[in-house]
């Protein structure tokens, strides 16, 4: 894998870790889930790389965690967004936005005569 | 990390910090289990779904080891952070302590902050005017600016001003600095019925620009200008804007000056420092040589800037070389001709002024220390006041470092506090700068204000006294234990060594006082002696102003003293004035009308050696006017005109330089071209400010040696106001459009010479009365803190008996000590001191006595009656209410 696509999908997977989080606190492995089941598959991602993800951004402040129960009582860690995430999501999806949407008007455009 | 959910046996490991491995273990374990569960969940059994669940995460070992570095990156950081909070925080609570501590001791604290702010005060004052003297101009780099002057060394001139023509030389050879003159003019200018006098310079081509004087509008002059057919000008901004009310066309438009229009090509803003004084600045024109100009004429005053890299003495050399080739080249009028040439940095600032500047900012050095040590002293009283606490809190654990922290932070806020009232009071006591020290000659006020230097100043001023304040308190502080704490406080003994200290502190305080009262008493007394001088002028109430007849309207001298007598005449006339004096200068005031003169005695010495005296074109009435004494013989008078025989009256320091044992009248001088009998000798007068003694000086009748500049003096008792309107009225009606110059009361005349001298006066006046009010508190508090330690003694002493008499004498006489040892420290200190301030003091020994004793005494007196308080208090104890405290 080069460089360049290794970044991309860096920077990907942590706009789809920061939507996980934006329905709430919830624990890595409920964020593999929905992402697992959201992207109907389509995705290989390592859950390793996910938790590389979740622990960068808590190192960045864009994300803090604690330890609490999940549903089944068993001790988890949690992840939660803070003000800085929910901003940082909010511009990483609006530049996904763009970027797909260049990518999709060139990848249907036609040549024009000049 | 406070959810409920989280189990306490968890929150006990957190005291040993958070277990990063442990934790990420314990995560990933989670996952997996979570994921096998979920798989196990959809059919698989447990091995393929431990499998498959590993192989979805990636390299568990790896991961691990990412999440790990991260996590410790994270933690460090936020370590970091706490840490720099924790500081603060600890910075924080000290603050809000010792305010909250402070509050509980109003008096106190309001003292020590009172103390620190007029000591600031003070010294921002004094540096602002230190400021004013030792930068008296502020042009870019003023170090590299030269002034440059020819000189005669044979008539014993060292500085005579340069040739035009030679100059032209200079400026086109010289390779080490850039050269520009100057030459002050005056015109009447006209603009229909409105006339006024405008003073300016004529300059040489890009003299602005080399000195970096901005030019509003248009452009200044380059060399086309200086032989230009046309005659141009720049205007002044004050000009323009009171002229021209700030016209943007003014550029191109003629102004008449001397009935001749000049085209105006620009306008030079106001905003300008030049070294050395400007006759004014209304008007600018090109400096060109006069058809009547040769290279004997001398008149115009050179200034340059160093090139980059280029030396004084580089001018210095290039300069000689120039002027030995003139020398040779034009042997007629460079014979002799030399050149020097000057820091004008050192020129401006004489070492008078250092001194001075040096001596005040000593003594305000002092002020700052007396006030510190006050704040010193009241912060140790605390800590022995409060040594019970103290020791208490040490006990109890509390570091020592964080008690010094305590005491030094009491401190900070002190001096901080004060700091802040001292720029309160700093901008008070410029606002009296300002207003005390008047105009300049250009009509320009001083004006005193926070500049950013000042404000530095003001500031390490404030973090200096902070350090010296509570550096001191918290040092004794630092070397308490606990041990110390005792049950009693009367057999409290550790306090006696502290009490040494403040001891030492008062007296020296007491010293610093008497050295600083000495430096101020002297200054004030050799300054008001100066104010005291006989000037050798009596005015009375009454205007005086001047007008200049310009060549141009007035060619000749018959018809300049017709115009001078008939104005004088006008004058008389008008109601309630006495007398009308008029003459070619005004006393009191530098002038550099001189002529060089021969006396009978020796009447045939060679020009180089001839003496110099100062000349004076007056009438009879001028001596009157300005109550100037006749010593000997007659006065001038209306009889002797230009048709009768030349007389002249000399002053006391001619006749005695020449006639010491001979009665002058009778003989003769020979000047401007003639001989003149002298009638009369005349009281001097200080012609050249008050500091320096009368020059030579001699008195010819305005009839005979007119001047085209005349000053009239008018005594009359009428108001002042009132007297202008006549004046105005009285000069139109004999010369309309002739200008009216500087029409102002006599006594502000004098009072302007005498500026200096009473502001410098005042200046330490004010010092001295800020040190001693500062030591005289300093004395009150230890005294007054001594009867508050002691009173259980002194209630005892009155049990047994001791009278009001015994208590009084016993208060004053522990503070006599130290008062005695410090106030003679301080005397004996001053008398070695003051010898260097001799070179400034006027008519005043540096050892006088009565200053000396004056100091004594003010001290001694302000030292009893700040102990006499304290002592009455000590006198009112009740014996029983004081025992009842232990």
């Amino acid at each position: 894998m080069s460089e360049t696509k290794m970044d991309l999908l860096l920077g990907t997977l942590d706009l789809l870790v920061l939507r996980a989080l934006s329905f709430g606190p919830s624990h890595g492995y409920a964020v593999a889930r929905f992402i697992r089941q959201g992207s109907g598959e389509t995705f290989r991602i390592l859950d390793g790389a996910l938790y590389t993800s979740l622990h960068r951004l808590e190192s960045r402040g864009a994300v803090t965690s604690y330890w609490g129960l999940s549903d089944r009582g068993k001790r988890a860690k949690f992840y939660e967004l803070t003000v800085l995430g929910k901003k940082e999501l909010g511009d990483q999806a609006a530049s996904w936005a763009r970027y797909t949407a260049a990518v999709g008007r060139v990848l249907h455009a036609t040549p024009q005569p000049s | 990390m406070s959810d409920p959910a989280e189990p306490i046996w968890r929150r006990y490991l957190r005291f040993f910090g958070p277990d990063l491995r442990k934790d990420i273990d314990d995560e990933i374990a989670f996952h997996l289990d979570e994921r096998i569960e979920d798989l196990r969940q959809q059919g698989l059994d447990a091995e393929s779904a431990r499998r498959i669940a590993l192989e979805e995460f990636g390299n568990l070992a790896s991961v691990r080891g990412a999440l790990e570095r991260i996590d410790r990156q994270t933690a460090n950081r936020r370590r970091r952070r706490s840490r720099i909070r924790a500081v603060w925080d600890g910075i924080w609570s000290d603050l809000r302590f010792a305010v909250r501590s402070l509050r509980n001791v109003p008096g106190l604290t309001a003292a020590a902050a009172g103390s620190i702010a007029l000591a600031i005060a003070v010294n921002m004052t004094m540096f602002a005017s230190v400021d004013m003297i030792l930068r008296p101009f502020s042009v870019a780099e003023p170090d590299r600016l030269v002034r440059i002057w020819s000189s005669q060394l044979q008539h014993g001139w060292d500085r005579v001003q340069t040739s035009l023509l030679d100059f032209y030389e200079w400026r086109d050879r010289l390779t080490s600095v850039d050269v520009g003159a100057s030459r002050g003019i005056a015109y009447n200018w006209a603009d229909g019925d409105d006339a006024e006098r405008i003073y300016g310079v004529e300059i040489t081509a890009g003299y602005l620009a080399l000195h970096a004087v901005p030019v509003l509008l248009g452009r200044e002059f380059d060399r086309s200008d200086e032989t230009a057919a046309v005659p141009v000008a720049m205007i002044g901004e004050r000009f323009w804007r009171d002229r021209f009310g700030a016209d943007r066309n003014v550029l191109g438009r003629a102004i008449r000056l001397d009935g001749q229009p000049y085209a105006v090509v620009g306008v030079v803003s106001g905003r300008y420092d030049l070294p050395g004084r400007l006759p004014g600045d209304d008007v600018w024109v090109p400096l060109a040589l006069s058809p009547e100009e040769t290279r004997a004429s001398r008149s115009a005053t050179v200034l340059g800037r160093l090139r980059p890299g280029a030396t004084l003495e580089m001018v210095r050399s290039e300069l000689m070389t120039l002027v030995k080739q003139q020398e040779l080249e034009y042997p007629a009028t460079n014979q002799g001709v030399g050149v020097l040439v000057s820091s004008v940095w050192d020129d401006e600032v004489s070492p008078e002024a250092r001194r001075m500047a040096l001596a005040l900012l000593v003594a305000v050095a002092l002020v700052l220390l007396i006030a510190c040590t006050n704040v010193t002293n009241l912060l140790l009283a605390r800590t022995v006041e409060r040594h019970q606490e103290l020791t208490i809190r040490s006990a109890l654990g509390a570091a020592q470092g964080r008690i010094v922290r305590l005491i030094l932070t009491e401190g900070v806020v002190i001096a901080a506090a004060g700091g802040a009232l001292g720029f309160v009071f700093a901008a008070a006591g410029l606002a009296w700068l300002s207003r005390v020290s008047g105009t300049n000659e250009l009509g320009h006020g001083f004006v005193f204000a926070f500049s950013p230097r000042l404000v530095v100043y003001g500031l390490a001023v404030t973090v200096g006294a902070a350090l010296l304040v509570g550096i001191l308190p918290a040092r004794r502080r630092a070397s308490h234990l606990p041990s110390q704490l005792q049950v009693s406080h009367r057999t409290q003994s550790a306090g006696r060594h502290r009490g040494r200290l403040r001891s030492v502190l008062v007296g020296s305080q007491v010293a610093m006082a008497a050295v600083l009262l000495t430096v101020a008493g002297l200054a004030i007394k050799s300054n008001l002696r100066l104010l005291r001088t006989e000037t050798g002028v009596a005015p009375n109430a009454g205007v005086t102003f001047s007008t200049v007849l310009s060549t141009r309207e007035f060619p000749d001298s018959v018809r300049v003293v017709a115009l001078a007598e008939a104005i004088g005449e006008r004058l008389r006339t008008i109601p309630g004035v006495e007398i009308v004096g008029i003459g070619s200068t005004l006393p009191i005031r530098p002038s550099v009308a001189g002529v060089y003169f021969t006396t009978d005695v020796h009447p045939d010495l060679p020009a180089q050696n001839r003496p110099v005296a100062q000349l004076n074109a007056v009438d009879d009435d001028y001596f009157r006017s300005w109550g100037i004494r006749l010593v000997a013989g007659r006065f001038l008078a209306p009889s002797d005109r230009f048709e009768s025989a030349r007389v002249v009256v000399v002053n006391e320091q001619l006749a005695k330089q020449h006639w010491p044992s001979d009665d002058p009248i009778g003989r003769k001088l020979r000047f401007a071209g003639g001989d003149w009998l002298v009638v009369g000798v005349a009281a001097d007068v200080r012609q050249l400010g008050i500091q320096r003694p009368a020059p030579q000086a001699v008195y010819v009748p305005m009839a005979q040696r007119p001047s085209r500049t005349i000053h009239y003096t008018l005594i009359s008792t009428a108001p002042i106001d009132q007297l202008t309107r006549q004046v105005r009225m009285a000069v139109a009606a004999v010369a309309p459009g002739q200008p009216i110059i500087k029409l102002e009361a006599l006594d502000a005349h004098v009072a302007r010479v005498l500026r200096e001298p009473r502001l410098i006066a005042e200046l330490f006046g004010l010092l001295g009365i800020v040190g001693v009010v500062l030591a005289v508190l300093g004395v009150y508090a230890m005294t007054a803190f001594m009867v508050s330690q002691r009173t259980s003694e002194i209630g005892v002493r009155r049990a047994l008996g001791a009278g009001t008499r015994e208590v009084m004498i016993a208060v004053l006489l522990t503070g006599a000590g130290t008062l005695l040892i410090g106030g003679g420290i301080g005397i004996g200190l001053a008398l070695v001191l003051t010898r260097f301030l001799a070179t400034l003091l006027y008519g005043t020994n540096p050892h006088d006595p009565a200053v000396f004793l004056g100091v004594i005494g003010v001290l001694s007196g302000a030292a009893i009656l700040a102990m006499l308080i304290p002592a009455r208090r000590a006198v009112r104890i009740d014996p029983v209410v004081a025992l009842r405290q232990e």
